[in-house]
């Protein structure tokens, strides 16, 4: 099977690192900043002498100078723990390049960056309602290489209830990392209480959608009955029949915009990065221009 | 409106077709995609804009229901009623007075021809346009044209002669032709007027425009006259003589309308070739000018046999035909060789066979004449009037007036003479043709009358040679149309004819006794043996309003058929605009 991932893309990788915003729990030992006070070497701060405070950390030199007693703070790096959630749903096994595959060079992107940064990440299928862990926590390159050949193994089939399957989540953490959801969000599940959900776990949240070429400009017309591929039957409500004209594409436009645009709007309103890519759009100009617009990379 | 093809209305069934086939939705093609909320969610956007989406949606189909209808119309061939067909006979004036032009520069033939090809434009309904062209000899230029392109066609290669028109002989053809037919109607194009034409209509171009023309012009012996006319209006004409290119007189005229003025030019010397012209502007070129040639005579040596010749020779050498001699009445012995024999009181015992012969006042009348007795007037003055009946060529341009004469014998003569000229019932001038010779005997005595000292004793004496040795052509003007005698010498077994602009005809054997030519000016006979100028007729410088006409046309048998204007093409651009539309329609769909 074709890696996810080509040497050359890894290669252009080396240098970048994920642009996550400073947590106050993680791992310790790691390279991220945190948000608290810790033990490492680098200098952070000065705060004045509280009784109870360690006297270790007295600055005498400002003592002398002020003749108040201050404690030196010192930066605190911790590790943060990341997680990529994969919708595993069979609208995502679709289009021209494959979806799917898509998604899933993206979050091994992700991954990648997230170890090199000595992070870790972990992967999870959201199937179903459930939200399974694909394999252990990746804290290494070498561990990477071998979630990355599970990655590849990964089926999309079936409907996701994003709702049900996030908040289903067996060790979110809290404060501590940044959760990618990588979806193409076409779905009636209440996936924003599930990001809501992420967010009082106090988790960074970053959402990619990912869309093939035809999702976005649907090249049909005529009288046609719409076969879902997450539909159960050829009457499931979610199989309309409809007639495609050209009123019909524009109104699916119209549709698509308002989309992207609820989307957006919900995603500044809470602070989460959002990102729609398109599946014919090469991997490495999505990488290293729009996922860096959307700051998701640096 | 009527339907040449009924049948074609059947096509209408495709109507409940086209509808069954609209309302017979095709069955849905299955179309898997990925997720179908965005096409859902759609839902919400396209029930703003259904309204016209459904309009444009029976709009379609109104465009396919027309759309069979125009076809089941158009194969049904729909024709709208535009009464009964006619069939018209029109007769195009192309005398030379047609050439007459307008402020503009267009002949009246011209606005003719293009009021005819405007009348054709009715052939698109079933109408049909004949066009008789009334030249010299009437002829068809198209009968029964059904096309507009036919019969301009047809009217583009006519053209207007320079002579006079048979308008009669072309009322008579275009009546025959219209008996033939079942709803005829008949139009004149002419200048001339006609007083109540009945069964027929008069489309005058007679504009009364001004035109000036030399009418007639004749060569004098002591230069040339000529009458001008102005017709439409008095004025003022500068005339011009002129010869080898040099003007040799020059005159101006007033000319009162329609009023014919004759003037005379005299020159010092006798006019050969010249011209006469006038300083134009007027509606007419063709009659501005008159030109005269003179023929060379070939030489007729003349014998005058008389005690005293003095009046005879003196003619003849004036005249300077030939060779003239004179012998006394007693030293004639029969001499010959001559073309023309003069015996002055003298009735010779044979007449010499290889020549004409004129016997003045013989003392012994000729075979076939009989003295039935002598004037009782010693010297009556009488009037010698040619006989109405007399045609001869030593009559030509003969104005007997008063002749004074002695001894004029009263005579009675054999159904074998000709009498030319008479006084109180006796003839005085007779003439008979014996074994190809002229024999002409005058019966009073010429030396006891006033015949010498009048003019037409030259012009007598200038016929009689003339018939002795006559001159390849009769005369030396001629009107456009009109025959000109010829009398080509027996030996000849060709004649070249030269015309105005050079182009030569060839004559062959055998060799006509007349010729007729369509253009005015100069013509050449022989590279110049002959010479004779043609001028534009005097009738077509003045029009003359047309006798009453009748044209009388049959009563029509049968029923009348109709004319018809095709209504199909405007079905099939109605057809073609809801194609596009229907075309449109559907793409606007699709796009």
């Amino acid at each position: 099977m074709k890696p996810l991932i080509e040497d050359d893309l890894i290669a252009l990788l080396e240098g970048r690192d994920l642009q996550v915003r400073p947590m106050l729990g993680g791992l310790f030992g790691g390279n991220r900043r945190s948000a608290r006070y810790g033990t490492s070497a680098e200098f952070a701060d000065y705060r004045e002498y509280m009784p109870g405070d360690d006297t270790r950390r007295i600055d005498w030199n400002l003592y002398g100078r002020f003749d108040r007693l201050y404690l030196r703070l010192y930066a605190d790096e911790r590790r943060q723990r990341h997680q990529v959630m994969i919708d595993c749903s069979a609208s995502m096994a679709w289009g021209s390049p494959d979806k799917r595959r898509y998604a899933l060079q993206l979050a091994a992107v992700l991954g990648y960056l997230a170890v090199s940064g000595m992070d870790t990440v972990r992967y999870y299928a959201l199937e179903g309602g459930e939200c399974r862990a694909i394999g252990p926590t990746v804290a290494t390159r070498d561990a990477w290489y071998a979630a990355t050949d599970r990655l590849a193994h990964l089926t999309c089939r079936g409907e996701t209830k994003l709702q049900q399957a996030i908040t289903s989540c067996p060790n979110p953490g809290r404060d501590d990392g940044t959760t990618f959801l990588i979806s193409d969000l076409l779905t009636d599940s209440d996936w924003k209480a599930g990001i809501d959900w992420l967010l009082e776990k106090k988790r960074a949240v970053c959402l990619i959608q990912v869309l093939s070429p035809d999702e976005v400009k649907p090249p049909l017309y005529g009288s046609l009955r719409l076969l879902d591929r997450e539909s159960r039957h050829s009457h499931d409500p979610r199989n309309p029949v409809l007639e495609v004209s050209s009123d019909r594409l524009r109104a699916y436009d119209e549709a698509y915009s308002w989309l992207e645009r609820d989307i957006r709007t919900f995603c500044d309103a809470r602070g989460v990065r959002f990102l729609s890519c398109r599946t014919d759009e090469p991997l490495s100009r999505m990488l290293f221009t729009r996922c860096v617009e959307a700051e998701i990379i640096q | 409106m009527n339907l040449q093809n009924p049948a074609g209305l059947w096509l209408l069934l495709g109507i409940p077709v086209v509808v069954f086939l609209w309302l017979l939705k095709p069955p849905h093609n299955r179309q898997p995609v990925s997720s179908s909320y965005i096409w859902r969610l759609s839902d919400l956007f396209v029930k703003r804009r259904l309204s016209a989406y459904r309009l444009r949606h029976w709009l379609t189909l109104l465009v396919r229901v027309l759309l069979v209808a125009c076809l089941a119309l158009i194969a049904a061939r729909p024709s709208l009623r535009l009464g009964p067909r006619i069939d018209y006979i029109a007769i195009l004036d192309a005398s030379a007075s047609m050439r007459w032009t307008d402020e503009a520069g267009v002949t009246r033939f011209e606005r003719a021809a293009r009021q005819i090809g405007d009348l054709s434009a009715d052939t698109a309904y079933g109408h049909t346009v004949s066009v008789l062209l009334a030249a010299e000899t009437p002829r068809w230029l198209i009968e029964d044209g059904t096309s507009r392109d036919a019969v301009e066609q047809a009217l583009a290669q006519a053209e207007c002669g320079w002579g006079g028109s048979d308008l009669r002989g072309a009322m008579t053809i275009a009546q025959l032709s219209a008996g033939e037919r079942r709803t005829a109607r008949v139009l004149m194009y002419t200048d001339q007027t006609a007083v109540n034409p009945e069964g027929f209509e008069v489309v005058s171009f007679n504009d009364g425009a001004w035109n000036v023309s030399v009418t007639r012009g004749a060569l004098t012996s002591g230069g040339c006259e000529a009458t001008l006319l102005s017709s439409g209006r008095d004025a003022t004409v500068h005339v011009g003589l002129q010869a080898g290119g040099r003007i040799l007189a020059a005159r101006t005229v007033r000319c009162l309308r329609d009023q014919p003025q004759t003037i005379r030019f005299d020159l010092d010397s006798p006019l050969q070739d010249a011209e006469l012209l006038t300083d134009g502007g007027d509606a007419f070129s063709g009659d501005d000018r008159w030109v005269f040639a003179r023929s060379a005579e070939p030489p007729c040596d003349t014998l005058i046999v008389s005690d005293q010749p003095l009046y005879l020779s003196a003619a003849l050498s004036a005249i300077g035909r030939g060779r003239v001699d004179v012998l006394s009445t007693a030293d004639y012995a029969g001499q010959s060789g001559y073309h023309f024999y003069i015996f002055d009181h003298l009735l010779p015992g044979s007449f010499p066979s290889d020549g004409d012969v004129w016997i003045i006042h013989p003392d012994v009348m000729p075979d076939g004449l009989y003295r039935a007795g002598q004037s009782e007037e010693p010297a009556s003055v009488f009037t010698a009037a040619i006989l109405p009946e007399a045609e001869s060529p030593l009559l030509r341009q003969l104005q007997v007036t008063r002749i004074v004469a002695a001894n004029r014998p009263v005579l009675k003569a054999d159904p074998g003479w000709q009498a030319l000229l008479e006084a109180d019932g006796s003839p005085v001038f007779l003439t008979q043709v014996s074994e190809g010779h002229r024999l002409s005997v005058l019966a009073f005595d010429l030396h006891e009358s006033n015949l010498p000292m009048l003019t037409d004793f030259i012009i007598l004496i200038r016929n009689l040679l003339r018939a002795a040795v006559p001159s390849l052509l009769e005369e030396t003007d001629v009107d456009v149309g009109q025959p000109l005698a010829l009398n080509p010498p027996e030996s000849a077994a060709s004649l070249r004819l030269t015309g105005p602009d050079g182009t030569e005809t060839m004559l062959s054997a055998p060799l006509p006794r007349s010729l007729t030519v369509d253009r005015p000016g100069v013509y050449v006979m022989d590279g110049g043996a002959a010479r004779f100028s043609a001028h534009v007729p005097a009738a077509e410088s003045a029009p003359q309003p047309l006798a009453v006409e009748t044209i009388l046309l049959p009563e029509p048998e049968g029923e009348d058929e109709e004319a018809t204007a095709p209504f199909w093409p405007a079905l099939a651009l109605a057809a073609l605009l809801l194609l596009l539309a229907e075309w449109s329609l559907y793409h606007h769909e699709r796009v």
